[in-house]
C-alpha cells in the first residue's frame, strides 16, 4: 500500500502541535473535544502528503490508521461502488481503528495532504479522558441522525399509490 | 382583585436571572422583533386584564353588600359549599361548551355569557329578596375565579416564553390598577346611584372584555395575535382534570405535602373571611354604606398589593422564596393574635387586608416557586388543583370550622381569632415542611429536564428493609435475578452475601456460579518482598504485559491479584498504555488498599508523567475504599485541572455511593474560593478576547472558555463534597446547559440549598454578571502567554508568532515551562521573527 509515499513536489512546511489542534476542531469527529486533549492526539498526528492513486486504507490491511483529509480528496469504493468523495475536514478509518472490519477502499483523488494516527494512539486518547470518548460519541451519533434522516424519506410509502 | 399570573413573573424572574448570565458567554442575540406586535400584545393582555379584575372586583363588592344588608353572615359557611358545588358544575359545562374554540374565542365567549347574565341578577337584585343576595352570592364565587382562570390560559397560549418574561409584568400590573380603579369607582358610584347599578357596570365591564378579546380574534386572522402565540400551551379551558390531579398526587409526596399547604392556606383564607364579614356586619347593615365601605377596603388592598409586589423582586433576592412564603401567614397570625387579646373589628379588618393583599401579589409569587419541581402536564394539573378543588377544599374546611363553632355557639370574635391562629400555625408548619422538601424535589426535576425520556428515578428507599426480597430473589428460575439480588445483597450486607451465596456455587447457571464463586474468594494478604529489586516476578510479568498475547497478560494479571503481589505495581504503571492499558487499571483496582499507599504517592509526585498520575486517580476512585479515597485528597492544588476533576470526581462518586468520607469543610471551601477566582478570571479574560477573536487567537478563545467550564466544574465538584453530591452535580448540568429555562432551574436549586454565605459568594459568579469592557488584545495574549496553564501560555505564544510581536523574544527568553509543544511553538514562533 502507497499509504506513507513521501511527495516530492513541493509541498508547504509541517504543520506544528497547535496548527494541527486547530484544524482537528473544525473536524466534526472531534469538534467537541477540549482543545487541550486535542492537542495531545494533535501531537501524536503524522502529517503526510500522497499523491493521486494512493491506496490509504482497504480491507483486510494490517497498517490501519485513523485518518484526517487536510486538502485534496480522497475516493471510497465498496463493491465496485464508489462513494461521496471525501474532502477537507473529512476523517476516515474510525471503524478500523475500533477493531471493527473494514470495507471500503480509500484513494487519494488528487494530490492530497493528510493527519493520520495509529489505533493504540488514538484509543489511548480515549482512556485518557471522558471528555474525549464523550466527544467522539456524540459525533458518532450526529452522524447516524445524519445517515437516519437520509434513510427516512426511503421508509415512506409511496405518496399517491390509491388513484381510485 | 386577583392576580393568578405571577406564576409567569416568577418563572420571569428566575430565567431573567439566567439569561443575564449566559448572554455574554453564548452570544445571545434577540432576534428581530416587530415592536409595533408586541405593543400591540401588551395593551391588549393588559387591558383585558384590567377589565376582567375591575369586573370581578365589582361583582364581589356587589355580592358581598347584598348579601351583608339582606341575610345574616352566619349564612356564609353554607354558601361557600354551594360555591363548591356550582363550581363542580359550571366548571365541565364551561369545557364542553368551548372545547373546540381557541383560547381567545373561549375567553370571549365566557365573558359574554357571565356578562349577560350579571344583567339579569341587576334586575333581580331589584327584588330586594334575600333569596336573590344568597344566589348572586353562589354565582360570583363559581364564575369569577373560572373567568379569570380563562384569561391566564388565554395569555398562556399568547406569549411564548420571551414574550412572556417582557409582557407578563404589565400584564399581572394592569389587573391591580383594575382592583384599585374598581374600589374607588365603587365608592363613589355608590354615592351618586344605587349599588344594583354598579352590577350593570360589571356587566359592561365584562361585555368589553369579551367584545375586545372578538376583536383580537378578527385581527389574529390576518397574522400573529392573541391565542396564537403558544402551540405548547395547555387546552383553551380550565377544564377540572380531578383524576389527573390525584394520580399526581398518589404518585409524588411533594405533591401531597403542597396540596396540604394550599388546603391549609385557603382554610384559614376562609376563617379570616368570615371574620371579616362578620365585623362588617356588626358595624352596619346599611347597603350603600357597606358598599362604600368594601370599595375602599379593596382600594386599600389593591394598593397595598402593588406596594408589596413592587417590593417582591427585591425580598426574594434578599430572603428567598421560602422565606416570603412564611410573610403572608406570619402577618395574618399577628392580626389574629391581636385579635385574641383585643376582640374588636380592627384586627379583623387588618388580617383580611393583608390576606387579601399578600395573596395576590408577593405570597403568590413566592407559592409559585412550589410548583417548579412540577415539569409539564403535572404542573398544570397542580395548579389545576390548587386553583380548584384544593382551594375550595380548604374553604369548605373554614365553612366545617365555622359551622361547628355557631352549633357550639362559639362563633364569638375570641374564638373566630383562636380558630385563625391554630390554622396559622398549621398553615407555616405544613410550609415549613414544605420548604425542606423544596430543593431535593427541584433536582429531581431537573434531572428529569436535563434527561428527557429517562423513566423518573426510583425513590429513595431503606435498603435495608429489601434484604429479606433480596434473599427471596435469589431462589428465583431466572440466572439473572439471582445476580441481580446477589449484587444487591453484596452491597447491603456482605457478610449474609457470602452466606447466601455458598449454596449458588452448585448452580445450573454459569452466570450464578461465577458470581456465587467470586462472592466467596477469599481476600488474602500481601506478602512482604525484601525490596522491590528483589521481586522475582517483574520480569515476567513486564514480558507478559508486553507479549501482544491478551490471555497471556490477563494470566500475569490474575496471577498478581490472587498473591496480592503489591511489588507489581511500578510494572504495572510501566504498562498502562495500549491494548492492555484497561486490564493493567482493573488489576490495580482489584489488588485494592494493599496498593493505595503506593498509588497515592505516585499521584502526589509531579515528576510521574500526568498521563499515569490521571490513571492512578482513575484507579483510586473505582476502588472507593477509605483508603484509597484518602489518597485522592493528595492531589496537589498546582497540579493540572484535569487531574483534579479526575480526583474530586472520584470522590464524589464515593458520595454518591454514599460511603463514608472524611472532608475537612474549611479545606473545600478556601479551595472554592480559588476556584470561584479562577472561575471569573477566566470568563474575563475569554469575554475580553471574545469581542473580535480574529482566527490566529480563535483557539485561544476557546481554551479560555473551556478553562473557564473547567473551573465551573471544579467548583461544582467541590460543593458536591459539602452539600447532596447527585443534587449538586445535577445543578452543574443545569448551569451549563444552553436552555435558559433549565438554567434558571438550576439557580433556583442552588438558591435553595447553599447556605447564606455560600450563595452570597458563588452565585453572583454564576449568574455571570456584567460584561468587562474590551482591553488590548495583544498586551491581554502578552500576559496569556506567561499563564501558569500552559497549554494557554502556548496558544497565546502561537498568537504572538503569528503577529511577529517583537515582545516574544522577552517572554520565550523565560519559558513558563519545559513542555515539549510549548517549545516547539516557541521555536516556531522565533523563527517567524
Amino acid at each position: 500500500m502507497g499509504a506513507r509515499a513521501p511527495v516530492t513536489m513541493d509541498t508547504p512546511a509541517q504543520l506544528t502541535t497547535v496548527e494541527k489542534a486547530a484544524f482537528l476542531i473544525e473536524v466534526d469527529l472531534f469538534r467537541d473535544v477540549p482543545s487541550e486533549l486535542l492537542s495531545e492526539l494533535a501531537g501524536r498526528m503524522e502529517e503526510e502528503w500522497h499523491q493521486p492513486g494512493d491506496v490509504l486504507l482497504e480491507p483486510d490491511s494490517e497498517d490501519v490508521r485513523l485518518w484526517v483529509l487536510l486538502s485534496g480528496s480522497v475516493t471510497a469504493t465498496h463493491g465496485g461502488k464508489t462513494l461521496p468523495a471525501l474532502t477537507r475536514g473529512d476523517a476516515f478509518g474510525l471503524l478500523a481503528s475500533l477493531g471493527l472490519p473494514q470495507h471500503e477502499t480509500y484513494t487519494a483523488a488528487q494530490a492530497c495532504r493528510t493527519l493520520s494516527v495509529a489505533p493504540d494512539e488514538y484509543l489511548d486518547a480515549i482512556a485518557d479522558s471522558t471528555a474525549f470518548a464523550i466527544a467522539n460519541l456524540r459525533a458518532l451519533g450526529r452522524s447516524l441522525q445524519a445517515r437516519e434522516r437520509i434513510r427516512m424519506p426511503e421508509a415512506d410509502p409511496p405518496a399517491g399509490g390509491d388513484t381510485r | 382583585m386577583q392576580v393568578p399570573g405571577v406564576e409567569q413573573a416568577s418563572l420571569d424572574l428566575l430565567a431573567h436571572r439566567a439569561r443575564v448570565g449566559c448572554r455574554r458567554y453564548d452570544g445571545l442575540m434577540d432576534g428581530p422583533t416587530d415592536e409595533n406586535r408586541e405593543w400591540r400584545m401588551r395593551w391588549s393582555l393588559g387591558t383585558l386584564h384590567f377589565l376582567v379584575i375591575a369586573a370581578f372586583t365589582w361583582a364581589r363588592i356587589v355580592r358581598d353588600g347584598a348579601l351583608l344588608s339582606r341575610v345574616s353572615v352566619e349564612w356564609v359557611p353554607w354558601l361557600t359549599a354551594a360555591v363548591l358545588v356550582a363550581t363542580g358544575v359550571a366548571t365541565p359545562l364551561i369545557a364542553r361548551a368551548t372545547r373546540h374554540l381557541t383560547a381567545v374565542r373561549a375567553f370571549a365567549r365566557v365573558a359574554i355569557a357571565t356578562g349577560v347574565s350579571l344583567l339579569v341578577w341587576e334586575l333581580l337584585l331589584r327584588t330586594k329578596s334575600e333569596w336573590s343576595a344568597l344566589a348572586l352570592y353562589v354565582w360570583v364565587g363559581a364564575y369569577g375565579p373560572l373567568l379569570v382562570a380563562q384569561f391566564w390560559i388565554l395569555v398562556h397560549q399568547s406569549l411564548d416564553a420571551e414574550q412572556a418574561r417582557a409582557h407578563i409584568g404589565w400584564v399581572g400590573a394592569c389587573g391591580i390598577l383594575g382592583g384599585v380603579a374598581s374600589g374607588l369607582v365603587a365608592t363613589l358610584v355608590t354615592r351618586a346611584v344605587g349599588r344594583d347599578d354598579l352590577l350593570g357596570l360589571t356587566a359592561l365591564a365584562q361585555l368589553g372584555a369579551g367584545a375586545l378579546a372578538l376583536g383580537q380574534t378578527a385581527l389574529a386572522a390576518n397574522g400573529p395575535g392573541l391565542g396564537t402565540g403558544n402551540r405548547d400551551a395547555a387546552p383553551a379551558v380550565a377544564n377540572g382534570g380531578g383524576r389527573r390531579a390525584r394520580t399526581v398526587l398518589r404518585e409524588a409526596g411533594y405533591a401531597r405535602l403542597l396540596a396540604l399547604v394550599v388546603v391549609l392556606g385557603a382554610l384559614t383564607g376562609g376563617l379570616v373571611d368570615y371574620q371579616f364579614k362578620a365585623a362588617l356586619q356588626r358595624q352596619s347593615t346599611d347597603a350603600a354604606e357597606l358598599t362604600r365601605w368594601l370599595g375602599l377596603f379593596n382600594v386599600a388592598a389593591s394598593g397595598l398589593a402593588l406596594c408589596a409586589q413592587i417590593a417582591t423582586g427585591m425580598l426574594l433576592a434578599r430572603f428567598g422564596s421560602r422565606a416570603l412564603a412564611f410573610v403572608l401567614p406570619a402577618g395574618v397570625m399577628a392580626s389574629a393574635s391581636a385579635g385574641l387579646a383585643l376582640p374588636m373589628v380592627w384586627p379583623a379588618v387588618l388580617a383580611r387586608l393583608w390576606e387579601t393583599a399578600a395573596r395576590h401579589s408577593l405570597a403568590r409569587t413566592a407559592n409559585e416557586f412550589f410548583f417548579l419541581p412540577f415539569q409539564g402536564a403535572p404542573r398544570s394539573t397542580m395548579k389545576h388543583a390548587a386553583e380548584g378543588f384544593l382551594t375550595r377544599g380548604g374553604e369548605v374546611g373554614a365553612s366545617m370550622i365555622l359551622v361547628g363553632l355557631s352549633l357550639a355557639g362559639r362563633a364569638d370574635p375570641w374564638h373566630l381569632s383562636l380558630a385563625v391562629v391554630v390554622a396559622c400555625a398549621g398553615w407555616m408548619a405544613s410550609l415549613g415542611w414544605l420548604g425542606r422538601a423544596y430543593a431535593p424535589a427541584l433536582s429531581r426535576s431537573l434531572d428529569a429536564l436535563l434527561r428527557p425520556g429517562r423513566t423518573p428515578p426510583t425513590p429513595v428507599v431503606d435498603r435495608g428493609v429489601a434484604i429479606p426480597e433480596l434473599v427471596k430473589l435469589l431462589r428465583s428460575r431466572d440466572p439473572r435475578h439471582i445476580v441481580f439480588a446477589l449484587d444487591e445483597l453484596s452491597a447491603i450486607d456482605p457478610a449474609r452475601a457470602r452466606q447466601e451465596a455458598r449454596p449458588l456455587l452448585a448452580h445450573e447457571a454459569s452466570a450464578v456460579r461465577a458470581r456465587a464463586r467470586r462472592e466467596n474468594t477469599p481476600h488474602r494478604h500481601a506478602r512482604v518482598a525484601a525490596t522491590l529489586d528483589s521481586w522475582p516476578g517483574a520480569g515476567a510479568l513486564h514480558t507478559a504485559l508486553r507479549s501482544g498475547d491478551a490471555a497471556r497478560a490477563t494470566a500475569a494479571c490474575v496471577e498478581v491479584v490472587a498473591a496480592r503481589e503489591r511489588h507489581a505495581v511500578p510494572v504495572l504503571l510501566s504498562s498502562l498504555t495500549g491494548d492492555v492499558r484497561d486490564l493493567v487499571r482493573n488489576t490495580l483496582v482489584q489488588l485494592g488498599d494493599d496498593v493505595a499507599g503506593t498509588l497515592g504517592d505516585t499521584l502526589a509526585d509531579e515528576r510521574v508523567p500526568l498521563r499515569v498520575r490521571r490513571d492512578v486517580a482513575i484507579v483510586l476512585g473505582r476502588m472507593a475504599t477509605q483508603a484509597a479515597l484518602a489518597q485522592l485528597w493528595r492531589v496537589p492544588r498546582t497540579a493540572p485541572r484535569g487531574l483534579r476533576l479526575l480526583a474530586l470526581r472520584g470522590l464524589g462518586a464515593a458520595r454518591k455511593a454514599a460511603i463514608p468520607l472524611a472532608v475537612d469543610e474549611s479545606d473545600v471551601r478556601r479551595d472554592l474560593h480559588l476556584d470561584l477566582q479562577q472561575l471569573e478570571r477566566r470568563r474575563e479574560q475569554a469575554s475580553q478576547l471574545g469581542a473580535d477573536a480574529g482566527p490566529e487567537i480563535g483557539l485561544l478563545a476557546r481554551a479560555l472558555d473551556e478553562a473557564a467550564a473547567s473551573a465551573r466544574e471544579l467548583l461544582f465538584r467541590r460543593l458536591a463534597l459539602i452539600y447532596p453530591a447527585r443534587e449538586m452535580m445535577r445543578a452543574h448540568r443545569g448551569i451549563s446547559s444552553g436552555d435558559d429555562r433549565i438554567r434558571a432551574f438550576a439557580l433556583e436549586y442552588l438558591e435553595a440549598t447553599l447556605t447564606p454565605v455560600d450563595r452570597d459568594r458563588l452565585l453572583p459568579a454564576l449568574r455571570g454578571g456584567e460584561a468587562t469592557p474590551p482591553a488590548s488584545t495583544q498586551s491581554l495574549v502578552e500576559t496569556l502567554a506567561m499563564d501558569q496553564d500552559v497549554w494557554i501560555a502556548t496558544l497565546a505564544v502561537h498568537a504572538l508568532g503569528t503577529w511577529r510581536a517583537a515582545s516574544l523574544r522577552a517572554i520565550v527568553a523565560a519559558p513558563v515551562t519545559q513542555d515539549a509543544i510549548y517549545q516547539e511553538t516557541a521555536r516556531w514562533a522565533l523563527a517567524r521573527l
